[in-house]
């Protein structure tokens, strides 16, 4: 049964994560981007962490890709040209470097025993979470804030119109 | 008293720079006076820093678990940031004139990338190294595109921001493989796991080398070199400046703590990997310089061609390898700076990047000129400069360890490089000026340069403090 869940959750994952790539319209890429995060978040129920499937769905689909949504129809983008990204010469060598490093994955997947970790919380409540955050990860914790810091600043600088 | 700070907490100096970015921000909301020397605060602040973190020499603790460790690895590395953003800091108001807004928001970015190579300096951690290296992914994605009405500007951001993100996706997938195998993503713990017999060499290796990826992006070797030349010559100056040293360096510092880890489990895959990406990198380097006519493209290809150089330490694996790569970081980042400061000094005065405009500038700028020539003779590595001596000590552990090819490779690229960079000393000294007006300088950038003139000479000629620094240094994580 697990098993079973896990690869339709796992097909669609890819097969839309595919999709948003191949897709000529931006706004279907990002439909099928809210497919793809409503699969992962779907694969993180399955591994028990039900709070970052929470904050998957809540985040990512709720409101980082409605964003996307508007700006990008607000900017009222056209399909886009077939030649921008597709052609040139390194596509030819894209293919054979892709190819090569698909089937390393293969065999390295195909021999590999996952541990696991214990340590961690798989429970993935809210408290044992936080509890994590700030004892063992607390330094990472805080420097994210920082990183955050430094996206607001850049982005208030690269989108003011008017700076006085 | 200033040891009581230290012994106080052993993150006095993150926690200074984090108070400096903040305080900055307010110092910058509510004077107006304050507003128009916030550079001058910011470098005078770090210098403070600077000191006060000197004066802990050889006060070591770990924290958090023993994730965040000062050893006087880290130690060397928080200094070697710490220089690069003086520098860095002080060549920025020499180009302030070109930012039409946003002028104390650049000093704080700048300060902000620093946070994170600083605490990148002390990481054993994965999920910590992550976090620092997105910190100065994110501060130059916004420093790269600053001056946003140039397109080329914008071209330098856009190209940073897809393929710095594509390269931290690969450096993510590669840290999960190796979470996945040891269960931890601290490095004793994966060290543990590495030399126990259950450990997958196969898989580790296939980790390792998703995460050289993220790596080889920063350090710029060849198969990630792509957005080198766009991203140099589009970005503003100090940000392209920025990028070749402090960038550069925290992607071979990160391969440093690795190498413990690493190293002895698979040697053979290590050692053919890292000749490899050497040999490819200095000969793309240093054959595409020499075509180059915009001076920031011609540094962009220079710096790949210094990769090259750095990796052949690697490519080595002994301690000696460490010793050459740390030495040399040290004399590039001297060298390295003061050949930007002077393009940024030139820009200032004639609004030009173009090779060719730097026809006749010894009569223009005596000073400019001498002090390009000697920044520049150091980076070709001619004997009593820095940059020799580093050669010297990567060539040497190169031979230490049989691969004479890769020692005459690297030999045979010193004359390659002297060449395309004698082709500009012959235009500044020989070739006569279009425009024959001087060209101007501030006292202050005359200090600056003069005292990157002495470490590219002091490290030439008294070799022997820092070599015996960084051979401590190197011992206290083996």
């Amino acid at each position: 049964m697990e098993s079973v869940l896990f690869y339709t959750f796992a097909t669609l994952v890819v097969t839309t994560a595919l999709l948003v790539i191949f897709s000529n319209h931006p706004a279907y890429s990002v439909l099928y981007l809210v497919l793809t995060m409503f699969g992962l978040a779907s694969l993180y129920v399955m591994l028990h962490a039900y709070f970052v499937a929470a904050i998957q769905l809540m985040v990512y689909a709720g409101a980082i890709l409605v964003l996307f949504l508007f700006v990008i129809m607000l900017l009222n983008l056209e399909r886009e040209g077939e030649e921008s990204f597709r052609s040139g010469p390194s596509r030819w060598l894209a293919l054979p470097l892709t190819l090569v490093f698909l089937v390393e994955l293969y065999t390295v997947v195909m021999q590999i025993h996952i541990k696991g970790s214990k340590g961690l919380s798989v429970e993935g409540n809210t408290e044992s979470l936080g509890h994590l955050l700030f004892t063992q990860h607390l330094l990472p914790f805080e420097i994210i804030s920082f990183v955050l810091l430094a996206a607001i600043l850049g982005t208030t600088i690269l989108s003011k119109r008017n700076w006085k | 008293m200033m040891n009581f700070i230290s012994l106080l907490h052993p993150f006095s100096l993150e926690i200074g720079l984090a108070i400096i970015i903040l305080g900055l921000f307010f110092l910058d909301l509510f004077s107006v006076q304050a507003k128009k020397n916030i550079g001058s605060w910011a470098w005078g602040l770090t210098f403070l820093l600077l000191l006060i973190h000197l004066s802990n020499w050889k006060h070591f603790v770990s924290a958090l678990s023993s994730t965040y460790v000062h050893d006087a690895l880290s130690f060397l590395l928080s200094v070697f940031f710490l220089i690069t953003l003086l520098f860095i800091l002080a060549m920025s108001k020499s180009y302030r004139h070109r930012f039409e807004r946003g002028h104390s928001e650049f000093y704080m970015l700048i300060l902000l990338a620093s946070l994170g190579m600083i605490t990148l300096a002390s990481t054993t951690d994965f999920l910590l190294l992550f976090v620092s290296l997105e910190l100065i992914t994110v501060s130059f994605y916004v420093m790269n595109t600053y001056l946003r009405t140039d397109p080329k500007s914008i071209e330098a951001g856009l190209k940073y921001l897809v393929l710095g993100a594509l390269s931290s996706g690969f450096l993510l997938y590669g840290i999960s493989f190796i979470y996945g195998l040891s269960g931890s993503t601290h490095f004793s713990d994966i060290a543990r796991y590495a030399s126990s017999p259950e450990a997958n060499a196969k898989v580790l290796l296939f980790g390792f080398l998703l995460v050289m990826v993220g790596v080889g992006f920063k350090m710029g070797s060849v198969p990630f070199h792509f957005w080198i030349p766009d991203v140099y010559e589009g970005a503003p100056t100090p940000a392209t400046a920025f990028l070749s040293v402090g960038s550069k360096a925290a992607g071979f510092f990160i391969l440093i703590r690795l190498t413990n880890i690493f190293f002895p489990h698979f040697q053979n895959a290590w050692v053919l990997l890292f000749t490899l990406l050497s040999a490819i990198t200095l000969i793309y380097g240093n054959l595409g310089a020499i075509p180059q006519k915009n001076i920031k493209r011609f540094l962009g290809y220079s710096s790949i061609g210094h990769a090259g150089y750095l990796l052949m330490g690697f490519a080595a694996g002994s301690t000696q390898g460490l010793h050459a790569v740390l030495y040399y970081l040290f004399s590039y980042l001297f060298t390295n700076l003061c050949a930007f400061w002077v393009v940024i000094l030139f820009s200032k005065a004639t609004e030009s990047d173009e090779i060719a405009d730097y026809a006749g500038l010894s009569k223009r700028s005596p000073f400019l000129a001498a002090t390009l020539f000697i920044a520049l003779m150091s980076l070709a590595g001619v004997p009593p400069l820095a940059g020799f001596f580093g050669k010297f000590l990567l060539i040497r552990a190169v031979v230490e360890k049989n691969l004479i090819w890769l020692a005459v490779l690297g030999a045979l690229n010193v004359v390659v490089s002297l060449y395309y960079y004698l082709m500009i000393v012959k235009k500044m000294y020989i070739d006569e000026p279009q425009n024959p007006e001087t060209i101007p300088l501030d006292p202050s950038s005359k200090i600056g340069l003069s005292i990157a003139i002495a470490g590219i000479i002091g490290l030439g000629i008294f070799q022997a403090p820092l070599l015996q620094w960084i051979e401590s240094a190197v011992k206290s994580i083996l």
